[in-house]
């Protein structure tokens, strides 16, 4: 059996700023092994199979240029049973899309998986609240 | 369980309720979201399920959304209908399915918002990327 890869793996910039981001303020340090395996598995099985493990993204500008995702969790599912996580689904996605005419897999982004609308002042959604309308410009 | 109050489970139990169960109003009935409160007519010392008929029992589980049965002074058991079982798993797994696409819906629009602007730039040919021979090395690498 070949080990050849089906595509190459591309990255962008995004990609790298949401990992520094995830290393440095969201995952746990003693994790950090952990989310990689998680990661490199991930990696593994979207370059073997994309069209089984992912799915379309549904809206504009990421649907219009056929980016899909792929849930993962953070840390194996048996780690978070031990530690008695209340919410067992994943809770990270990964945006890429694969670019067939370059053999190429493109990953955009990696990130937390937003099930309910947060609370957190300093999330997203309160920073689209506090956005200027344009007719405000 | 005072004696009146048993004599008043065993008059309910001998209350026919026959005329009113299984026809077609009740079978086009739509779901009633099901509470925890219950009618004192609903509440069952344990001991009456040992000298009520299956005919009678029955009627009971049909009758009411929910039977409490009460074993050591304690509302212990919950007693409901097989079919009334399947209607409430039916509907769990309905929401639950409802929940998930709605879940599903949000992050979209969240990652759309998110990588929006990138996206664009990056279909633009306006951004940098980097090829990864190893996935271990881009670990290294990061900050």
């Amino acid at each position: 059996m070949s080990n050849e890869k089906r595509y190459v793996e591309v990255v962008s910039q995004s990609f790298l700023d949401d990992l520094n981001q995830l290393k440095n303020t969201q995952i746990d340090p003693k994790h950090w092994g952990l989310f990689q395996d998680e990661l490199s598995s991930e990696w593994k099985k979207l370059n073997e199979n994309w069209e089984y493990f992912s799915k379309k993204t549904k809206y504009p500008p990421l649907s219009t240029y056929d980016y899909r995702k792929r849930y993962m969790h953070s840390i194996p599912l048996r780690e978070k049973q031990r530690q008695g996580w209340e919410d067992l689904s994943s809770d990270f996605r990964i945006i890429f899309k694969v670019r067939e005419d370059k053999g190429e897999i493109f990953y955009l982004g990696i990130g937390k998986r937003i099930k309910t609308l947060p609370k957190d002042p300093s999330d997203i959604w309160s920073i689209m609240k506090g956005r200027k309308l344009p007719e405000q410009d | 369980m005072t004696v009146k109050s048993l004599q008043r489970v065993s008059d309910f139990l001998s209350i026919g309720f026959g005329s009113e169960i299984g026809g077609e109003d009740e079978m086009d009935k739509p779901f009633i979201m099901p509470t925890k409160s219950l009618e004192r007519e609903a509440i069952l010392p344990a001991k009456i399920l040992r000298q009520a008929s299956q005919k009678k029992l029955l009627e009971l589980v049909t009758k009411s959304e929910k039977t409490g049965v009460i074993v050591n002074d304690d509302l212990a058991i919950a007693m409901l209908s097989w079919d009334k079982y399947e209607e409430l798993v039916d509907v769990i797994e309905v929401q639950n399915q409802k929940i998930h696409e709605y879940e599903d819906i949000l992050d979209d629009l969240h990652a759309s918002y998110l990588y929006g602007d990138k996206v664009n730039a990056i279909e633009s040919g306006d951004s940098e990327e980097y090829v990864i021979h190893n996935i271990d090395d881009m670990f290294k690498k990061l900050g």
